[in-house]
């Protein structure tokens, strides 16, 4: 920072008191601005004990500065992921009971119930989607619906947090369970969530979210059989490349619905 | 008169104003306010009047919360119907709303720090400004702790906290004062007269002795429509022949109700 450093000599002569006024002002100034040259200032012992001595008791005076974080990009997106009402309690708990589940299933016996995980897997994101925002499940609500992140900002930044930790559970379950190929987890996963988001513009967000779930419920738990139209889970025909268009449309859609109303996200009016 | 030659010249006043034009809310039959005109510039406003006139909706539909049914609302010179606009306005707004909740795991700096960055305030300037704002209301030894260990008070004061963080031009309080100790009121309103020198901040209240130390001006809102604005004197001043209280804005206050009831029937 600083190209000019005061010599050995003139140092050691402003130590001593051997300088000029006019010299030992303009070291003096210099080394209010240098830490440098304030290392390399030669003290002698019992000055040196008194310069830590007033440093010690000046700095027991200060107040303590607390947890002051800095206002950095990095924090600004920890702040958006890691805070929201659902973050971390509702979901870790979920996906721990699923990563127990899967667990159980790989040291276990053969899976007796491998569409446990299909019915649970994509459920996860689209139940902490639901509870993250609007006037029910977020505390907050009133007053960062008066933010300028109020609305869909602030509602995709819950969901890639839900997002972040639920779809490598989808992803472990796919492995896991064998149904279908395990990267087509994520169609389910994203689809039954942007279901719930697009739902969350027409009806309060959980009960989006508890349509969007017993939608999905329904549909894994279909009689299934020899007499039944709907193939068995296990030939995993949900998760199958010949699902990903269904999908991808079912996820345009969501996503249109999502934009063309998002300016009543959240459920706004109220008594 | 310099001062008002300062005022012009510093700052665009037409910008400042919050202009309400024929507004009407109603949630479903009922109806909440109904074709109000409000206009308010720099400076401390008193929202009185009493419960259920319809203060907490038109503090709501300032903050942007709410949705009027008809009417016109500008903020800043900005229609808050405009979408666009929307974002900008509500950076340079501060909401403090009548109840509000935490996330319990939040520590006073956390909270106020959130809406620090959701109210899109430069990244460099965050770290000062809530300390700041911490400081301004008092809770700044009280930062790292966890909200759900305050008091009613100290989380009273945590709202305003985030709500003045953003150094916002349009700042409305609904009962600030609530769960305020004495001396944290009088503290209050030192903080008032501070933010009230170049922003508009509007204090809902039911607590009439509020108003005549800190308020410059004060609205009067009754059955969904504003049935008086001026000064607290002007205010006082019409209790002179009837209404009852032990003040005399407590008397005018009474006799102004009065008579908009009377107007009414």
């Amino acid at each position: 920072m600083n190209s000019f450093h005061v010599t050995e000599a003139a140092l050691r002569a402003y130590a001593e008191d051997r300088l000029a006024d006019a010299d030992a002002w303009s070291v003096e100034a210099h080394l209010d601005r240098c830490e440098i040259c304030r290392a390399r200032l030669p003290l002698d012992e019992p000055i040196g004990r008194l310069v830590a001595e007033v440093g010690t008791a000046l700095a027991a005076r200060l107040p303590s500065q607390g947890r002051t974080r800095p206002g950095t990009r990095w924090r600004q997106v920890a702040v958006l992921l890691g805070a929201g009402p659902a973050a971390r309690v509702g979901w870790l708990g979920s996906v721990v009971v699923t990563l127990a589940l899967a667990v159980a299933m790989e040291i276990g016996p053969p899976p007796a119930r491998p569409w446990i995980l299909l019915l649970l897997a994509p459920l996860l994101p689209v139940l902490g989607v639901a509870v993250s925002y609007g006037r029910h499940a977020d505390p907050l609500h009133e007053l960062v619906a008066a933010s300028p992140y109020a609305g869909l900002r602030i509602i995709l930044w819950r969901t890639l947090s839900v997002l972040a930790v639920t779809v490598p559970v989808a992803l472990l379950g796919g492995a896991v369970s064998r149904i279908g190929t395990p990267v087509l987890w994520l169609l389910p996963c994203l689809g039954l969530t942007a279901l719930t988001l697009g739902l969350g513009s027409l009806i309060e967000p959980t009960r989006a979210g508890l349509t969007v779930a017993t939608g999905w419920a329904v549909l894994v738990l279909l009689p299934q059989g020899n007499a039944s139209p709907v193939p068995p889970i296990g030939d995993g025909w949900l998760v199958a490349p010949a699902a990903a268009p269904v999908w991808t449309a079912v996820i345009a859609a969501a996503v249109v619905l999502l934009l063309a109303r998002q300016s009543r996200l959240g459920g706004e009016v109220a008594p | 008169m310099r001062r008002r030659e300062i005022g012009s010249s510093q700052r665009d006043v037409g910008t400042m104003t919050v202009s309400i034009e024929g507004l009407r809310v109603g949630y479903g039959r009922r109806v909440v306010l109904d074709d109000l005109d409000m206009e308010l510039t720099v400076g401390v406003h008193g929202l009185l009047g009493p419960n259920g006139a319809g203060k907490t909706t038109l503090m709501r539909v300032l903050a942007t919360v709410a949705r009027p049914d008809r009417g016109r609302v500008r903020l800043l010179g900005h229609d808050i119907a405009d979408q666009a606009a929307l974002r900008r306005v509500r950076r340079q707004l501060g909401y403090l709303p009548q109840t509000f909740g935490y996330y319990p795991r939040f520590t006073v700096r956390e909270f106020v720090e959130y809406f620090a960055w959701l109210k899109e305030m430069p990244r460099t300037r965050v770290p000062l400004a809530v300390e700041r704002a911490l400081d301004r209301v008092g809770l700044l030894d009280r930062a790292d702790e966890r909200m759900k260990h305050l008091s009613g008070g100290m989380l009273r004061r945590a709202g305003i906290a985030q709500a003045i963080v953003n150094d916002p031009r349009v700042i409305l309080l609904d009962e600030p004062t609530a769960g305020l100790d004495p001396e944290q009121r009088v503290d209050f309103r030192e903080l008032l007269r501070e933010l009230g020198v170049d922003a508009c901040v509007l204090v809902s209240t039911h607590l009439v002795e509020d108003i005549g130390t800190a308020c410059g001006r004060v609205s009067l809102v009754e059955g969904g429509r504003l049935v008086f604005t001026g000064t607290p004197e002007e205010l006082a001043g019409t209790g002179v022949d009837g209404g009852s209280g032990d003040s005399a804005i407590e008397r005018g206050y009474t006799a102004v109700l009065r008579s908009a009831r009377a107007a009414r029937q």
